[in-house]
Formats: structure tokens, sequence, C-alpha cells
């Protein structure tokens, strides 16, 4: 039986954990407030984007242009992984990183990952994969312009022809309590099937629609990843706050775990001073 | 009779109502759009842009990058940027002015990357700045 006041010391301890786990529950839960916004915020200009493309995939056609061309099998890809900085956020990095070696173990041979945010980095790297470019996380407020050059890195390695596709795996917010990997074809664009509202030769395009083309697709890409920053971070946030939730629960039944021990002991030490009081006292 | 214009950006809804004119700046000049303009999509370039709202009074916009599609249900703005005057304060603009010139000569020739940021920045502050002087004038 551990003394009193090794217990009374690991309480204490106990409840020093659950403070801060429920300080971090309580700036997760207002930091998700402001990522869901921000995820909301992006969806108009994601939408319209997406509108503008599938139009002029419809009037390029999938043979008019090489950013439409459905890629050869077996070609090398480029995945790119969006993970977080920090940890403490359940089960959520692992997840991504278990999704993202299956699609990169199907995917042909030498395509290479792309990791966004060091828990991504890390885990590769750590397990011996090759990483062709590591992205530091963007933090809690992500902006448009951080992007960039992750963007025209993506862009230049594809019209260059070294790499045949790029696919996106970020987390999808599905509820607070769900989340999960998503793996998105980003390039070549595939063209939506729902373009049946506004067939698309109805536009007249200036200068004209390979040139428009041309202008819109680093945009597109930029968009579809700052989407996926976004998502990650809302992802981060609400991970993040269950499972604190669930640490600081667990904290709070462990002290009254203690609590119950230390009583017990304390009890089991008054009687045996009492018994050994009253067997010298009958000794005398 | 007037149309439904939405300006958006990666960020946010920068505007969105009703207008009975809509003047943009393009990478070959300025676009005018009236109601009833044909489907028409075009690259949009950096500059001021001006929306007739429904009471004729003009609202001062700076543009940079991006799109316009215009739809015959409504046209849509997609930007990579959009500060409507009235939210433009000039004297953050006014500092970031100051820095992008700073920024300018203290790179001087040393690193092309950096030098063209600033630059960037400079135009920038300054479109921001004449578009921010609009509200003031009137």
């Amino acid at each position: 039986m551990p003394s009193q006041r090794e217990i009374r010391r690991r309480i204490g301890s106990v409840k020093n954990i659950r403070q801060i786990t429920r300080a971090m529950q309580f700036v997760a839960a207002s930091k998700l407030k402001r990522a869901q916004d921000a995820t909301l915020a992006s969806r108009p200009y994601g939408h319209s984007i997406d509108e503008v493309i599938a139009d002029l995939a419809s009037v390029l056609g999938e043979e008019g242009h090489p950013l439409l061309r459905a890629p050869e099998s077996g070609a090398p890809r480029t995945i790119v992984l969006f993970t977080t900085d920090r940890g403490l956020a359940g089960a959520l990095n692992s997840n991504l990183i278990r999704f993202a070696l299956k699609e990169l173990e199907t995917a042909g041979a030498g395509s290479t990952i792309i990791t966004i945010g060091k828990k991504g980095r890390d885990a590769l790297a750590r397990g011996g994969y090759e990483i062709s470019a590591a992205f530091p996380g963007y933090g809690d407020k992500p902006t448009f312009g951080d992007v960039t050059a992750l963007v025209s890195l993506l862009v230049d390695d594809f019209l260059s022809g070294r790499s045949a596709g790029v696919t996106l795996i970020h987390p999808a917010f599905i509820s607070t309590l769900t989340q999960r990997p998503e793996a998105v074809q980003l390039l070549p664009i595939k063209a939506s099937a729902d373009t049946a509202g506004i067939p698309g030769n109805q536009f007249l395009f200036e200068p004209d629609p390979a040139a428009v083309l041309e202008a819109l697709l680093p945009r597109y890409v930029a968009t579809r990843i700052f989407q996926g920053v976004l998502e990650t971070t809302a992802c981060e946030q609400s991970s993040r706050m269950v499972a604190m939730k669930n640490a600081t629960e667990n904290a709070g039944d462990l002290i009254s775990d203690l609590t119950l021990t230390y009583n017990k002991v304390r009890q089991s030490n008054i009687t045996r001073e009492m018994i050994e009081i009253a067997s010298g006292a009958s000794a005398n | 009779m007037p149309f439904t214009l939405e300006i958006v950006t990666p960020e946010r809804l920068a505007w969105k109502g009703e207008a009975s004119a809509l003047v943009l700046p393009t990478i070959d000049g300025e676009v005018g759009i009236l109601p009833k303009h044909e489907p028409y999509v075009t690259v949009l370039g950096a500059g001021e842009g001006r929306i007739t709202t429904l009471d004729g009074s003009i609202e001062y916009i700076a543009i940079i990058g991006g799109f316009v599609q215009v739809r015959p249900d409504r046209v849509v703005v997609l930007a990579e940027s959009a500060d409507l005057s009235g939210e433009l304060d000039t004297a953050v603009v006014e500092k970031a002015k100051a820095a992008a010139e700073a920024a300018i000569s203290g790179a001087g020739t040393q690193d092309p990357a950096s030098l063209a940021t600033a630059r960037a920045s400079l135009s920038r502050a300054l479109l921001h700045l004449r578009v921010a002087e609009r509200r003031r004038k009137r």
C-alpha cells in the first residue's frame, strides 16, 4: 500500500493535468468555431470556381487540353498529405498517415509524397519513406496567400510531366465527433458530370477557352488546397476538443479512485495506531 | 432591370446584392456589364471595379486578379482579393505602402523573389489607397 503522502501527491498532479486538459478543451472549442466559419466563408468561391471549370471542360472536351486528360494507369502521381503541426488531437494524424500509406501503395511506381504539417513529415521520416517536399502547417488562421508556394510546385510538376496526377489526402469534417480521411483527385481536372444545367458552349470565353483555363488552373489548385487546409484545421480542433474532453473525464475518474484509496489508507493507519496504543496500555 | 451580383474571394463573400451596372478591370482593359449580358467568362487584372447599385450610387471596389462569370441568372466575380472602399482603412494601407517601399529599397538587387513580392505589395497598396480615396472625395 502506498503511503498517504504519495497518494496525496498523485491526486494533486492529476488535478493539475485535469486543469490543463480542460483549458485545452475550451481553447479548441473556440478555435473550432473560427475554423468552421472560415470553412463556410470559403465555400462560395470554391463552388463558383468548380462551375467555371466544369463549363470549360465541356467546351474543351477530354482531349482538348492536357489538364483535362485522364492519366495513364501506373504513372507516378503526387500525393499531398495534410496533417497538423501539434499533437494531442486524438487519432486524427495517425488515421491520416495510415490512409496515405495505403494510397501510396496503390499509386504507380515512382509516386511521391508531399506533407503539410510536422506530424506527417515526422511519421513518414520515421517510417523511412521518401518525402519530396515538406511544408510546415499553416497555423490556426490560414490565409489564401500561405499556399502559393505549394501550388506553384504542384502546377509546375504537373505541367512539365514529372507527375501524372495529384491526389489530396485530408480529413473530411463530417461532424464534431467524426472525421474521416478522404482522397480527392486534384489533377487532372475531372469534368463534373453536373453540367447539364448550363451547357458550357453557351459561354463566350475571352480571350479564348484555353487561355482562361491556363489562368484558372493555379487558382483552382490553390482553392482546393486552401479548402483542404481549412478542413484540416477544423478537424484538428474538433478532434482535440473531443480528446481533451475524454482526458478531463478520465482525470476526474482517477481522482475519485485515488481519493477512495487515500481514505482507506488513512482509516487503516488510524486503526493501526489505535491498536498500538490500546495494546501498549494493556501491556502496562 | 437589375441583376444579381456576387463578389467572392477565397476567404469571404465580399459583396452580394442587386446591381444595375458593373465595371471590372480585366487583363485587356475594362469591361462593363449591364443586365442581360450574354454568358461570358474572362480573366480579371488588378484595378478598380465600380458597382452601380439600385439607388444609383456607385460602390468602388479594389479587385486583384481572378475571373468574372456572367451567367443567365447572375454575375459572379471570383477575385483573389476584393476590398470595398468603405472597408479600406487609409492608415493601414499607408503603413503597408511604407513597408513595401522600405522592402524595395532594402532588398536592392540581391533577391529577385523578395523584390517581386515587395513590388506586388506596393502596387496592391497603391491600388487600395486609390480606391480608399474615392470614398473620401464623395
